[in-house]
């Protein structure tokens, strides 16, 4: 079982360890702040359970690049769903420090070049592969993630 | 469930899979975009061999999602960055070997012929027009953050300034004039309340040079008559979902809209609004492609699916044979030819319906709601 942490931990831990590696996972408060328009938002209707769900998958599956882990949320219907404030349908879950529960926010699907901010680079290529490989998504929805397109 | 067979036309590379295909208008020969970020142009003398000359110029390694003619300018995007490349001068498929990178990911561009610029649509953070100058390209960013600009469509500039469409998802659709030289620009919001429009098509009818039509999440299609905010809206509900909206076109006056798990068609559709239907037919197959592109004014080309690259039908004929009671089987022909890149063949493709024919639409006309609003560039 996760427990609370303190410090570098803003934000309520989940409880339950992901599966096979014993992840532990924490909501950050600065991601589900929808006033704070400077980092990425969690769509404000999606619950813990949805959240903690794209990471348990992402983790179970090793859908990882570079350390990072990420994940979707495949609805019903065949969408990929939109996770995040700004449209994104990809969570990217940053390798925390040693000790440290994991985190993760909505990754913008295409390269962000806004006017006096650093350069954002979209969801790895590799890594909407490897969830394809993991069978999260089918192959046509890797070509729409591939190409950027909404749906 | 019924099988059909369709002639159609299928386009394979030997080395690289195909993500984006349409027609050059410089060779009016297929040209393309890879999954690995490629642009190519089929050589001009090889435009009637089965196996055609490409002519490539290299990208940036993602797949390509749009491209663009101005002048004797190519601009190909993909997530990751814009890439322009000016014509060689010593033939009209032979590009430039030097290029300019913009750093902007991309959902797409489209050329604004008066304006003399791309224009490509950047999710909320706006648009980005892309304006060539000798020696490269100057960019600048119109923001509307309000809107989530998924894509664009240039419907033209026969009187004037370039008349922009553009899908915002629950914001609708917007539709804009534009003018290289303006500060702030107008812009009117068409929108009926609930609406989150996936995917919007261009009608390019002369009579409704402004017209276009989008489709919702949710399979209601509604017909624009002029997205500066004239005229009505005809709305045409399907009767069943009919899966995620991924594309939408409008090719010789049908409506075709590719979902998660089929191609829709609404024959004549264009036809049908001029005079004024009440109501309106559809049918649908099974299909497992990624994109829906035009190949012209008269074809439209499936992308990704699993029986090839690119699968290219003639509307006329792909409605006339889904009318026909039988279905008509046409002899394979299997191309020769020395290898080279580009493979083509004339073909039959299976198409399972499973979907009942649409029938007795109402076409609801609904309020036409136009907006002002103001986006800085």
């Amino acid at each position: 079982m996760c427990v609370e942490h303190s410090g570098t931990v803003t934000g309520p831990v989940h409880p339950v360890r992901t599966e096979p590696d014993g992840y532990c996972y924490f909501f950050h408060d600065k991601h589900h702040t929808p006033a704070n328009t400077g980092d990425a938002q969690w769509r404000p209707d999606l619950s813990e359970a949805d959240e903690f769900q794209i990471f348990s998958d992402a983790a179970r599956h090793r859908v990882e690049v570079g350390g990072d882990l990420f994940g979707v949320r495949v609805l019903e219907t065949g969408e990929v769903d939109v996770i995040g404030t700004r449209s994104e349908r990809v969570a990217k879950f940053e390798k925390p420090n040693s000790g440290v529960p994991w985190h993760g926010f909505p990754y913008y699907p295409i390269v962000r070049n806004e006017r006096d901010r650093p350069r954002k680079y979209p969801v790895p290529r590799k890594a909407i592969l490897k969830m394809r490989e993991a069978g999260l998504i089918t192959r046509t929805q890797c070509q729409r993630l591939e190409k950027g397109k909404r749906r | 469930m019924s099988k059909k067979v369709f002639a159609a036309e299928t386009h394979e590379l030997d080395d690289h899979a195909i993500s984006w295909f349409g027609l050059c208008p410089w060779s009016r020969t297929a040209c393309f975009g890879t999954e690995d970020g490629h642009f190519g142009i089929v050589a001009k003398r090889h435009q009637y061999k089965a196996r055609h000359k490409v002519r490539f110029h290299r990208g940036a390694g993602e797949p390509v999602n749009g491209v663009a003619f101005l002048e004797d300018i190519v601009m190909f995007t993909s997530r990751s960055a814009m890439i322009a490349v000016r014509r060689d001068g010593t033939g009209r498929d032979r590009l430039n070997t030097r290029h300019v990178e913009i750093d902007y990911g991309s959902h797409g561009v489209v050329g604004l012929p008066a304006a003399r610029s791309f224009l490509s649509a950047h999710g909320h953070d706006g648009l980005v027009l892309a304006m060539p100058r000798e020696g490269g390209v100057d960019t600048k960013q119109i923001i509307a953050p309000e809107f989530d600009f998924q894509q664009v469509l240039s419907l033209g500039s026969p009187w004037g300034p370039d008349v922009i469409a553009a899908a915002c998802g629950t914001r609708g659709v917007v539709g804009f004039r534009f003018d290289r030289g303006q500060k702030d620009i107008p812009i009117h919001v068409r929108t009926g309340e609930g609406s989150d429009v996936a995917v919007i098509a261009k009608v390019g009818h002369p009579d409704l040079p402004y017209a276009v039509v989008a489709v919702d999440a949710d399979g209601t299609i509604s017909f624009l008559d002029d997205v500066l905010g004239g005229g009505g809206v005809h709305q045409i509900t399907p009767p069943y979902p009919i899966g995620v909206v991924y594309e939408a076109i409008v090719s010789s006056g049908h409506l075709f809209i590719l979902t998660s798990t089929h191609l829709h068609c609404v024959p004549d559709l264009v036809k049908k609004v001029l005079a004024r239907a009440e109501s309106f037919n559809g049918f649908g197959f099974e299909c497992d492609a990624s994109d829906l592109l035009p190949v012209g004014k008269r074809s439209f080309a499936l992308i990704g699916g699993s029986t090839a690259d690119v699968i290219e039908f003639e509307a006329d004929r792909l409605v006339r044979q889904a009318a026909e009671s039988k279905a008509t089987v046409r002899g394979r022909k299997r191309p020769s030819g020395r290898p080279v890149s580009l493979i083509k063949r004339v073909t039959d493709i299976d198409l399972t319906t499973d979907t009942p024919v649409w029938e007795s639409f109402h076409n609801k006309i609904v309020s036409s709601d136009s907006t002002s609003l103001v986006a800085a560039v």
